[in-house]
């Protein structure tokens, strides 16, 4: 029987795991996003050295959490969330205006790592 | 890592009810939880591997998760008779004194020639002299005589037969195993004599050496073959 609740132990260490590790990207991709809406804010408010400066710290940000999400998330993902906020920094520095499609990218990227840990009926199948 | 967690459970239980489904006749060997994860395990394992921007976790999440499944599995079946039959269902009577059980034939989708095939592969050749024919849970087939068809023992004949006894293996591949040196009494002192008498030097020139319980011995110098 010993063995049997070690069964259960681990299954049941992997589902709070999951749990945990779902909440913690949900939480830290809706950071994330908040940080480029922001920058895109202070775009039109007229502020472009200052949403350049927001969304450099929401890239490094992004840099620091790489290592940890490398561990769990599919390797293209991360690299494509890297890839398109290096586009939409790059976008605001050459037209100094917010590019709506950049931004979009961006945020769709960050709502699909969010999505890759959390369970539902279409992630599962 | 929740996907891969979900997945794999989902995956591991439609293949356990499948296999269910399909039958002891596909286990052959392996009981039906072991069966499902030889058959995942391979493959979940090596996907990480030639695809390193795949997280080794994703990889190791599903091992990991099988053994705690077949952990519960095997223990459920040790523990409850009624789990043991839902999981690797009862064994089936393919003939009983001498007679095929149709019924039984068909329930586990066993031909009349792969009976036969079998019932060969044990040189049985008459039915009528098979007492019982068991399609075990892992699929193998056990046949018994009937009485009057098996073969006399020892006992029965009252015969005094000389045994042997258990092998223990003293040195193998010119490695010598101190514990069973010891185990069976004796020192170094008696293994060199052993060797020197064998036209040995050294027992790194022994490919092997067995003592048997009767005191006798089994002697192989390395490239020779000398008993």
């Amino acid at each position: 029987m010993r063995k049997v609740l070690i069964g259960f132990l681990i299954l049941a260490g992997f589902a709070l795991g999951t749990i945990y590790t779902g909440s913690y990207f949900e939480q830290k991709m809706a950071g994330f996003i908040d940080g480029v809406e922001e920058s895109s804010e202070k775009i039109s408010e007229g502020n472009l050295n200052e949403a350049v400066m927001c969304l450099e710290s929401s890239i490094e940000e992004w840099l620091e959490l790489e290592r940890y999400t490398y561990v769990f998330i599919h390797h293209t993902k991360i690299d494509a969330v890297s890839d398109a906020y290096y586009d939409y920094l790059s976008a605001i520095r050459t037209s100094g205006e917010d590019d709506e499609a950049q931004r979009d990218k961006l945020i769709y990227h960050l709502r699909d790592v969010a999505a890759q840990e959390k369970i539902s009926l279409g992630s599962v199948f | 890592m929740a996907i891969i967690f979900v997945r794999t459970l989902i995956i591991y239980l439609s293949l356990i009810i499948l296999m269910r489904l399909l039958g002891k006749r596909m286990l052959r060997e392996l009981e039906l939880s072991e069966l499902v994860v030889s058959v995942i395990l391979a493959d979940l394992a090596a996907t990480p591997l030639q695809d390193t921007a795949i997280p080794l976790l994703n990889g190791l999440i599903p091992i990991i998760t099988l053994f705690a499944c077949e952990l519960i599995i095997s223990g459920g079946i040790l523990a409850n008779v009624g789990f043991r039959t839902l999981m690797c269902g009862k064994p089936s009577f393919l003939i009983i004194n001498g007679e095929i059980q149709e019924k039984e034939m068909r329930k586990s989708r066993f031909s009349l020639d792969e009976l036969l095939e079998e019932l060969r592969g044990k040189e049985i050749l008459d039915i009528s002299s098979v007492q019982y024919a068991i399609l075990e849970t892992d699929g193998t087939l056990n046949a018994i005589l009937t009485a009057e068809e098996r073969p006399v023992s020892a006992r029965q004949m009252n015969a005094q037969l000389s045994d042997c006894g258990y092998p223990i293996v003293i040195i193998e591949d010119g490695v010598l195993l101190d514990k069973n040196l010891k185990h069976i009494g004796k020192d170094s002192k008696w293994l060199q004599r052993e060797i020197n008498k064998r036209g040995g030097g050294d027992k790194k020139d022994v490919f092997t050496m067995i003592y048997y319980e009767n005191g006798s011995i089994y002697f192989l110098l390395k490239d020779k073959k000398n008993a």
